[in-house]
């Protein structure tokens, strides 16, 4: 129990104490992850060798990407493992302590919070949502639509060359500026409007099509917090989301464990 | 009470990443360090990650719900 020679304790997550963290793998095959009890809670722990996750070798391993990715598999495996039938309240990635004696003192310092987070994430999961768009096919709908645009450009059509090429620049720049406030008002409604089914919402960051590997541009990344009974009630509104618009694809993962609700009070967000 | 399992869906590794690295409760522990800019580590990952994600696609998808995530290489 005392700081053993080259180990750290890696933990992955909090549960209740009524939970059995079964001798499953973490982050490595040797070790398996175990509970460290305090009260009516635990951690969820598995001894790491300090040669790979000591704090000066850590930030050199994080650049191996497949190192890196691995770990965070075994990371995300495992709370998925007790999230499938439990409230678990995950770490971060790279969570670590000395000894268990050092984890027993971060469960007796932050306990109240987090029987305060239990009480808000107990029979609740995270739902993940975002939504793409083709910027170019928004663009066509409303060059369609829009009856004044259809004027406009039939008025252009009437000009000579010179004044022509000039209205229709200014028209081109319009037409950006209504497409921007499209995707702005679209986010926000699909956003709302999905907030219904759930206890709380968050706005996350949009990720780049270099991120996603996809052309397509993200115009909504959100995160739901809902009842385990109101789910089926997200879905199928995300469904018909999805035959809403031409120009936009809507994706829903889940469930996750409640990454992005750690924080004991609801916060209100925006778009 | 329906049946949670069921529901489920893909996710990709990305969204893995994102929540591993970026979110999860920070409590600073004795020797934890800090996966202070990951942007960065996504941005040298992006390559790695499309290629995987396109692997990943034509075996049907990581199924993370099993928890049997395929250890990726």
């Amino acid at each position: 129990m005392n700081r053993d020679d080259g180990v750290a304790y890696y933990v992955y997550g909090i549960t209740s104490s009524m939970v059995g963290w079964a001798a499953m793998d973490g982050m490595e095959s040797q070790e398996p992850v175990y509970a460290i009890p305090l009260k009516k809670i635990q951690a969820g722990v598995s001894r790491v060798p300090l040669e790979s996750f000591g704090p000066t070798v850590l930030p050199s391993k994080i650049q191996d990407a497949t190192w890196l990715q691995e770990k965070v598999l075994a990371h995300e495996r495992v709370i998925r493992t007790i999230f499938a039938d439990h409230t678990i309240i995950p770490m971060k990635f790279g969570t670590l302590f000395e000894s268990e004696e050092r984890v027993q003192a971060m469960l007796v310092e932050h306990y109240a919070e987090f029987l305060e987070l239990f009480g808000k994430l107990d029979g609740k999961e995270e739902w993940g949502v975002k939504i793409f768009t083709d910027r170019r096919l928004l663009r066509e709908e409303i060059q369609e639509n829009d009856a004044a645009i259809k004027r406009r450009r039939a008025e252009i059509a009437q000009k000579g060359a010179g004044a022509a090429y000039l209205l229709q620049q200014k028209l081109n720049d319009e037409i950006a500026v209504r497409v921007e406030q499209a995707i702005v008002d679209y986010a926000q409604r699909a956003y709302t409007r999905l907030l219904s089914w759930a206890v709380e919402g968050r706005v996350l960051r949009l990720l780049t099509p270099e991120m996603t590997g996809r052309p397509e541009e993200m115009i909504l990344h959100a995160a739901y917090l809902v009842e385990w009974e109101r789910v089926p009630l997200l879905l199928v509104d995300v469904e018909s989301l999805k035959a809403e618009h031409s120009w936009w694809q809507v994706e829903c993962t889940g469930p996750w464990a409640p990454y992005n609700f750690l924080t004991a009070r609801a916060e209100a967000q925006n778009v | 009470m329906f049946d949670r399992a069921a529901q489920a869906k893909e996710v990709t590794l990305l969204e893995v990443l994102d929540r591993v690295l970026d979110k999860g409760v920070v409590i600073s522990g004795d020797l934890t360090i800090s996966v202070a800019d990951v942007d960065l580590i996504f941005l040298g990952l992006k390559l790695m990650l499309a290629s995987v994600e396109r692997a990943e696609a034509m075996h049907g998808g990581l199924d993370t719900r099993t928890a049997q995530v395929p250890s990726i290489v």
